[in-house]
């Protein structure tokens, strides 16, 4: 039935002209900024040359993708529930848990789709720019980091978009939550006490952006910025445990996940 | 026989309003069932439990004897449903939106292309459900209904907004699922359709289910007789009084009520004393929109027991 599931779910996308124009406008944006910066380093203006690339690459802020994919997952989701195809599949045997599978699988494949695009022309021109691809370890963690942020960053628009079940409505109600409702809570908490801020910085938006930050994952360099932090009298950059921020971010892809499934599951189609 | 769907006090509240309540009903293999009741009534929210997209608040319900929620999953891909208007995906062709169906169901697309010769779509299959007239929308719901040769199959108000051909189609499509031997569970405002179609019926009303029996058994009793004759709000007052009379409703200009016995000439007298010349008086079988105006109250018709 997975696969039916799969199908599907291929089925509805491919053929649906909004994803070719998010897709392709996303693409567009992407190339655009890439190739700038590659022409740049030919013309001797600029450094886009791997592995220092991979900072531009991977860890400046994901907003593009949140922006993009959250847009795409809200559209695919919640007009399921519009048009009343939620109900249909279901009717035509479908389980909900089976649906929601079929939702679910919607942000690995934006993620893969997304993500692998900017990873791979990117990449592909910074190593064209320099001296081939190179890919160390810090590389390879703030990719993964991105992956889980750009995942949960589509589980909170899944969960507003099954909720809401109303594209229009839940864009809005997505763009406030990221523009605004969380920044507010977390300032209002910090105002009512400053103990809060042990928690804020929990919040899921907060640990995805740090999950983002690329000099998170290069251990030197983050010595290096603490030390000329210190020696300046700067604010050092904000520190986090490995293993805390790991499982920060996955813990939050699984508890929205869930959040969302049990959600789902209670209300009528 | 064996049973294809047992409800057992099955009840959906939303918030203050109970949508359905504690109805307990039984269908069994080849029956065609027809669900009536007004607008509101609770028909869809029922069909909408059965179907799995709605969740009881209490009581339990099985299909093809499923015990558990496992059960009941798999035994939905033993039926074909329609629920309300025809939902599908606006921008994908007939034959895709079929094609999700038959991926649940299993099936090929050489039963897609089976189902859309049998409701005629055929040769629009290839253009965009939008672009579909409700006509071929209803026939292409009823397509992915058929999808998987279900042995249950549920129809929601199948014949809405269509027009005389199309109901017609409809009707023969569903006599032809009978006679195929599938048990069909329909719910229509069609009574004249569901008399003709249904062997069974249960009758439905704020939620409760007033009456269930074959129709043969709910439209057997009393004998109807219809009178015409000066201002039907005169005469129907006058026949009201008439000892024999149980049940008397205007419709326009005709006076239609059930007598306990088939005393025509009495009637007709008994009328004339009263100064009114009957200019119409026929005995004819009691119908299932009889019955379901006396159950229901009569909605506009203002059908009703004659206050004694």
């Amino acid at each position: 039935m997975i696969r039916a599931v799969v199908r599907n779910e291929l089925l509805k996308t491919v053929h649906r002209l909004a994803f070719w124009i998010v897709a392709i406008v996303f693409a567009f944006g992407t190339s655009m900024d890439y190739v700038q910066s590659f022409l740049r380093t030919q013309a001797g203006r600029a450094s886009f040359v791997l592995p220092d690339a991979w900072r531009q690459i991977l860890g400046s802020d994901g907003e593009a993708l949140y922006i993009f994919g959250g847009i795409l997952l809200i559209l695919l989701v919640a007009d399921e529930f519009t048009w009343r195809t939620a109900r249909q599949n279901v009717i035509d045997g479908l389980s909900k848990e089976l649906f929601f599978t079929g939702k679910l699988l919607l942000i690995p494949f934006i993620v893969v789709l997304f993500l692998g695009f900017r990873v791979v022309l990117g990449g592909t021109l910074a190593a064209v720019a320099g001296e081939g691809w190179v890919m160390g370890r810090p590389a390879w963690s703030a990719l993964a980091g991105l992956t889980v942020a750009f995942a949960g960053n589509l589980a909170i628009s899944l969960f507003i978009a099954l909720a809401v079940r109303s594209g229009g409505a839940a864009m809005g109600v997505w763009l406030l939550y990221f523009a605004l409702i969380e920044n507010v809570l977390a300032d209002g908490l910090v105002k009512l006490s400053a103990s809060f801020e042990s928690v804020v910085q929990f919040f899921p938006i907060h640990v995805f952006n740090a999950l983002t930050r690329y000099i998170q994952h290069d251990p030197d360099a983050l010595q290096q910025a603490i030390a000329r932090a210190v020696e300046q009298q700067h604010t050092p950059p904000e520190i986090w445990d490995p293993g805390t921020l790991w499982f920060s971010g996955i813990a939050w892809v699984a508890v929205i996940l869930g959040g969302a499934f049990v959600w789902f599951r209670k209300r009528d189609l | 026989m064996a049973v294809i769907i047992e409800t057992e006090h099955l009840t959906k509240r939303f918030r203050r309003t109970t949508a359905v309540d504690d109805i307990s009903l039984t269908v069994e293999q080849g029956q065609v069932f027809g669900f009536l009741g007004p607008n509101g009534s609770g028909k869809t929210t029922t069909i909408g439990m059965l179907t799995g997209i709605i969740t009881p608040t209490a009581g339990r319900f099985r299909l093809f004897d499923s015990q558990t929620h496992r059960d009941r999953v798999a035994a939905r891909l033993r039926m074909g449903s329609t629920l309300e208007q025809p939902n599908f995906y606006p921008y994908l062709t007939g034959r895709s939106n079929l094609r999700i169906a038959a991926n649940v169901k299993g099936r090929t697309m050489r039963d897609v292309e089976a189902v859309l010769e049998t409701v005629g779509l055929a040769k629009r299959a290839k253009d965009p459900f939008k672009t579909y007239s409700l006509g071929m929308k209803q026939r292409l719901a009823l397509a992915a209904t058929m999808l998987g040769d279900p042995e249950l199959v549920i129809l929601d108000e199948p014949a809405n907004g269509l027009d005389p051909d199309g109901m017609r189609e409809i009707r023969e499509i569903i006599s032809r699922l009978a006679d195929q031997g599938k048990t069909i569970f329909l719910s229509s405002h069609l009574l004249w359709e569901v008399e003709r179609t249904c062997t069974h019926v249960a009758v439905l009303k704020q939620g409760r289910i007033l009456r269930q029996a074959s129709v043969k058994d709910i439209t057997s009793g009393g004998a109807i007789v219809e009178l015409r004759g000066g201002p039907p709000g005169r005469l129907r007052d006058i026949v009201a009084e008439f000892p024999a009379a149980r049940a008397v409703r205007a419709d326009r200009d005709t006076v239609i009520a059930e007598v306990a016995q088939e005393d025509l000439a009495a009637l007709n007298q008994f009328v004339a004393e009263r100064g009114v010349w009957v200019s119409h008086l026929a005995l004819r079988q009691r119908s299932l929109e009889d019955v379901f105006m006396e159950l229901t109250g009569g909605g506009e018709h203002g059908m009703g027991e004659v206050p004694r």
